[in-house]
């Protein structure tokens, strides 16, 4: 356990010895804020106390750049400057490797995602008072975050466990995020037995229900699921040194 | 060096490992897609009928079919024809299949017709 933290942190404090953790987090808020009060009017056409924009655009952007940013160096790097070899022959177990990257990550994922909790406090509590604003959609809204950011963090994990090319991790990253994401939209145009694979396996249509304030005890398997499922295949991963 | 065997047993051990990992996950899907539960968070229980309409709605003998016309385009209409379509979804789930809707943009001069056919005024 101890160890996971050590390098869980180490993973972490990186993020902030480069510029990158920088750079991610204030492009991140410069595009939110330029979405939520911009794009199409933005929040002040709504004419409403709400924040849903918010939670539609917080997942896109997180799914499109900063988790596969964020994780596509996490394992590539190792692999590719071959320190991945001496990691794993340094007395520590595959598991808390391999954990103690997705939470480093995660970490830095979810820093992004409480900064901006700052649009609900100034915009409804302090300084400013926009309106009686319902904080249980603002509640169920951050669950579905913090249940959506858990699980991209891990696909983006798996990406970088099977390529040693940073590169290629951020394209297939962004790729399948995005695939995820936009198959909910894709399925309203289609119907039929696809069209309700694609609504079930949407990360969008899987959202839709926290960012109106309905927490769905399936939509919470279904993300945890998917953060189960992709652990566990780059762990087995990382073990695949032992028989290719 | 790990020879042949070794190989083949580790990489036999990874698949029977990963395939029952992923028996587990598709059976909790599953299982909560059978019996789920729905928190309400919204302090005036949007997403909830209220006793009267669940009940009339479950009641319901016959099939019902809802035809809602609806402009979209501007934020604030989106956000209203939203909030129609969670109400209706959820007439929906408590009207065990009697209970159908449409949402109908009517942009064509087919859909105007048929709109005004039914009474529905145009609102410029």
């Amino acid at each position: 356990m101890n160890t996971l933290l050590t390098i869980a942190k180490r993973e972490f404090r990186a993020y902030f010895d480069s510029p990158l953790a920088y750079v991610v987090i204030c492009l991140s808020f410069f595009g939110l804020g330029l979405m939520f009060f911009m794009y199409q009017g933005g929040y002040w056409q709504i004419d409403r106390a709400t924040l849903q924009p918010l939670f539609e655009y917080v997942p896109a952007g997180l799914a499109m750049l900063v988790v596969p940013v964020v994780t596509m160096r996490l394992m590539s790097e190792e692999r590719r400057s071959g320190t991945l070899e001496m990691l794993i022959t340094l007395p520590v177990k595959d598991s808390d490797v391999i954990m103690g990257k997705y939470l480093g990550a995660l970490g830095l994922v979810l820093t992004v995602v409480v900064a901006s909790l700052a649009y609900p406090i100034l915009m409804f509590k302090f300084p400013w008072s926009l309106g009686p604003m319902d904080m249980g959609p603002v509640l169920s809204g951050y669950v579905g975050l913090l249940l959506y950011s858990a699980a991209a963090v891990a696909v983006g994990l798996l990406v970088s466990s099977l390529t040693e090319s940073q590169a290629v991790s951020f394209f297939i990253t962004f790729f399948v995020l995005g695939a995820f994401w936009f198959s909910g939209s894709m399925a309203d145009q289609m119907d039929g037995t696809l069209a309700n694979v694609l609504h079930y396996v949407s990360f969008q249509s899987r959202m839709t229900g926290f960012m109106r304030g309905l927490i769905d005890t399936r939509d919470v398997v279904f993300f945890l699921s998917i953060t189960v499922l992709a652990l566990v295949v780059s762990f087995r991963s990382l073990e695949r040194r032992k028989w290719a | 060096m790990a020879t042949q065997q070794d190989k083949r047993k580790a990489a036999a051990q990874t698949g029977i490992y990963l395939t029952v990992i992923t028996a587990i996950v598709v059976l909790a899907n599953l299982l909560s897609a059978g019996a789920y539960k729905r928190i309400d968070t919204t302090s005036t229980e949007r997403f909830t009928l209220s006793q009267g309409s669940g009940r009339l709605v479950r009641s319901l003998k016959e099939p019902l079919q809802v035809d809602v016309y609806v402009k979209t385009g501007l934020a604030q209409l989106d956000a209203f024809v939203r909030d129609l379509t969670d109400l209706l979804k959820e007439y929906e789930r408590n009207g065990g299949g009697k209970f159908k809707y449409t949402v109908i943009e009517p942009n064509t001069d087919e859909l105007k017709e048929k709109a005004k056919e039914e009474g529905v005024q145009e609102q410029p």
